[in-house]
């Protein structure tokens, strides 16, 4: 915590800029969130009453539903695609010491940066040529392709931060690299691992472009939704929009809280603070 | 710590580790150049040289950690080619003690124990043991983020002991600590290695850790092995300039040799005819230049004590560094060298500090070490 006291007007400076970035961030969603459960076919002030029938309409309607059941099926499985390779990507990056190694990292984590429209059509030519456009395997290769980029990002840090020395250490008390690695690599890269894993997912689950270009009939969620808008416009969309907004901050917040999960049940600076205690009580 | 059956039976004069010939080379650098070096049963050797020497790449081999470019190296009579790292029983103690973070004091050194498969049904009791040996068994449920340097450093010598090897690695483990902790700890570690009988094979750069705990010190530099010898010897007999100022407190000079008659040489020092017993043999001739160290604590001026015999020189009183018990006088000679002669401060009469006075200074001839050339 950072003790300085603050003056009024500088406190009352702070609380309005916070204000101000999260309403710009959040006030629209907020507003599709409360329109989800307005009772009236219009999206438009006043409130009418509160009805979950857009919730029963969404659970009813077989092509969302089944839909819904594709995006989830093609997250799990590019979590997990995503996690091999990208962990894969961010070892060698981290363990290989090789000049031109951050330029390849550059390269790896490009592709979020690359306008969809133009990776989709990019990935829609390009497995044309393997015949598998059309298909949800094409969507999962395609999203595995993004997500793996986030994938590197957090587990090269991951990477970065494993002493060497304790796989040497593990090896030198007797375990072979396969029990090292499972020992001590594994539990040290576990919770980079998961939080990566709900990245990867995320990053599927609401992705719109690519999937619009890949798949076929069977489509994913938010496609479908596209497809939904295009015609007879209901404020079920607003449900479905609340829904898939609500898992993918769930996923978001998974990581994040795996990711600052405290050390040994303490917290970083706390135990920054414990050891420099303990070092001047017993060695002072 | 009861004797291992293979230890009981070994002939004393067997080594228990043997370097035969072994080079590392890491692209084009060549870390170790040929070494030979054997290490007995119970013997608790230091390696020590500056950084980059190879020191630390000859205890990787020994572990496993590194594969020689070429040679043999054998441990209790087995050569190693065919033995993995993970089979080799040699545990190591890290300068940054490479504790496992995820897992309380306990479970690191009971590690130790699962790695080579101790019955369950010991392990808590083994664990115990040892803990309670480096006095820690208060710590076992901590976390190690939360124990101090020196606490790791206990840690670390428990998880490495439990196994009860023969040898032990110990890669500059007290380089971590602060210089009052390390005083300590090298009592403890010399302790430790008389009550367990254990081979400690012990890397450092810190001349004081090994002078002080080993039996036998090898000094190396750029891969090789400069000496080997006992800490007196070392210290006292330096085999080259480089052990001369890396080992002591040593002053090196250089003289020209005037004459050489049997075991005798006559050296020309400063100016002055010095006459020494010639240690060198043949590998010196009448009319080199040969480095010679006398060790700071062995020059004195004359004023200081009342002997007439050995070395007297001239020099200027340049300047005085006290530190407690000792004075450290730094002295210009005729050619501008300035030697170190450090003096025993409640040995010393007063008046003899005046900056500039002039000042002669003695030494006995048997100070003075004749040094070979290097390379």
């Amino acid at each position: 915590m950072i003790n300085r006291r603050v003056s009024i007007s500088t406190r009352i400076a702070r609380i309005a800029m916070l204000i101000v970035g999260f309403g710009f961030l959040y006030v629209p969603i907020l507003g599709l969130v409360v329109f989800s459960f307005n009772d009236s076919r219009f999206p438009s002030l006043p409130w009418s009453g509160f009805t979950l029938r857009w919730y029963r309409d969404f659970a009813s309607n077989p092509d969302i539903v089944a839909s819904l059941v594709n995006s989830l099926t093609v997250a799990v499985q590019v979590g997990f695609f995503a996690l091999v390779l990208g962990s894969l990507g961010a070892y060698l990056v981290a363990r290989w010491e090789f000049k031109a190694m951050n330029a390849l990292l550059g390269f790896w984590i490009m592709p979020p940066t690359v306008p969809t429209l133009i990776l989709a059509l990019a990935l829609l030519m390009y497995f044309n040529q393997l015949h598998i456009t059309g298909t949800l395997t094409a969507v999962i290769l395609g999203h595995t392709g993004l997500a793996s980029a986030f994938v590197v990002a957090v587990m090269r840090l991951r990477f970065v931060a494993l002493d060497p020395n304790l796989e040497e250490a593990s090896v030198n008390l007797g375990f072979s690299r396969w029990a090292t690695f499972w020992r001590v690599t594994a539990p040290q890269i576990a919770p980079g691992a998961a939080a990566s894993f709900f990245i990867a997912m995320a990053v599927s689950w609401d992705e719109f472009v690519i999937a619009w270009f890949l798949s076929g009939f069977d489509t994913t969620l938010p496609v479908q939704m596209f497809g939904v808008l295009s015609g007879y416009v209901s404020p079920m969309i607003n449900a479905v929009g609340t829904f898939v907004f609500a898992v993918t901050t769930l996923l978001v917040l998974a990581a994040l809280l795996i990711l600052n999960r405290p050390v040994g049940g303490k917290k970083p600076l706390e135990v920054e603070r414990v050891h420099a205690d303990e070092l001047s009580r017993k060695e002072g | 710590m009861e004797l291992k059956e293979s230890q009981a039976h070994t002939q004393v004069d067997a080594p228990l580790v043997s370097f035969e010939g072994v080079s590392k080379r890491f692209g084009n650098v060549e870390a170790l150049k040929r070494i030979d070096l054997e290490v007995l049963p119970g013997e608790f050797i230091a390696v020590i040289g500056p950084s980059g020497c190879g020191k630390t790449t000859l205890l990787r081999l020994l572990a496993g950690l590194e594969e020689p470019s070429s040679g043999r190296m054998t441990l209790a009579g087995t050569d190693l080619a065919t033995v993995a790292a993970a089979k080799r029983r040699t545990p190591m103690v890290w300068q940054n003690y490479a504790l496992f973070p995820f897992m309380t004091v306990r479970q690191n050194v009971e590690f130790a124990l699962k790695a080579i498969k101790t019955p369950t049904g010991e392990l808590s009791s083994r664990v115990d043991e040892y803990l309670r040996k480096l006095g820690i068994e208060h710590l076992a449920e901590n976390e190690i983020a939360t124990i101090s340097g020196g606490q790791k450093q206990r840690v670390a010598l428990a998880r490495a002991l439990v196994q009860e090897p023969e040898i032990l690695l110990l890669d500059e483990p007290l380089s971590a600590l602060d210089a009052h902790l390390r005083v300590r700890m090298q009592t403890e570690l010399k302790q430790m290695h008389l009550q367990s009988g254990i081979t400690f094979f012990y890397v450092t750069h810190y001349q004081s850790e090994a002078l002080s705990m080993a039996d036998r010190i090898v000094v190396m530099n750029a891969g090789e092995i400069i000496q080997i010898g006992a800490p007196r010897e070392i210290y006292r007999k330096p085999r080259t300039r480089f052990v001369a100022e890396f080992m002591g407190a040593n002053n090196v000079m250089k003289a020209q040799v005037v004459d050489k008659r049997a075991d005798q040489l006559t050296l020309s020092l400063f100016g002055v005819q010095v006459s020494v017993q010639n240690s060198l043999g043949s590998l010196i001739e009448a009319g080199d230049i040969v480095d010679v160290a006398v060790s700071a604590d062995r020059i004195h001026p004359v004023a200081d004590r009342h002997a007439s015999a050995g070395v007297r020189l001239a020099g200027k009183l340049q300047g005085t560094n006290f530190s407690g018990s000792t004075i450290t006088y730094f002295i210009e000679m005729t050619d501008g060298t300035v030697l170190r002669a450090e003096l025993l401060a409640a040995q010393l009469t007063e008046g003899l500090e005046v900056l500039g006075s002039d000042l002669e200074i003695y030494w006995d001839p048997k100070d003075m070490v004749l040094l070979e050339s290097e390379g």
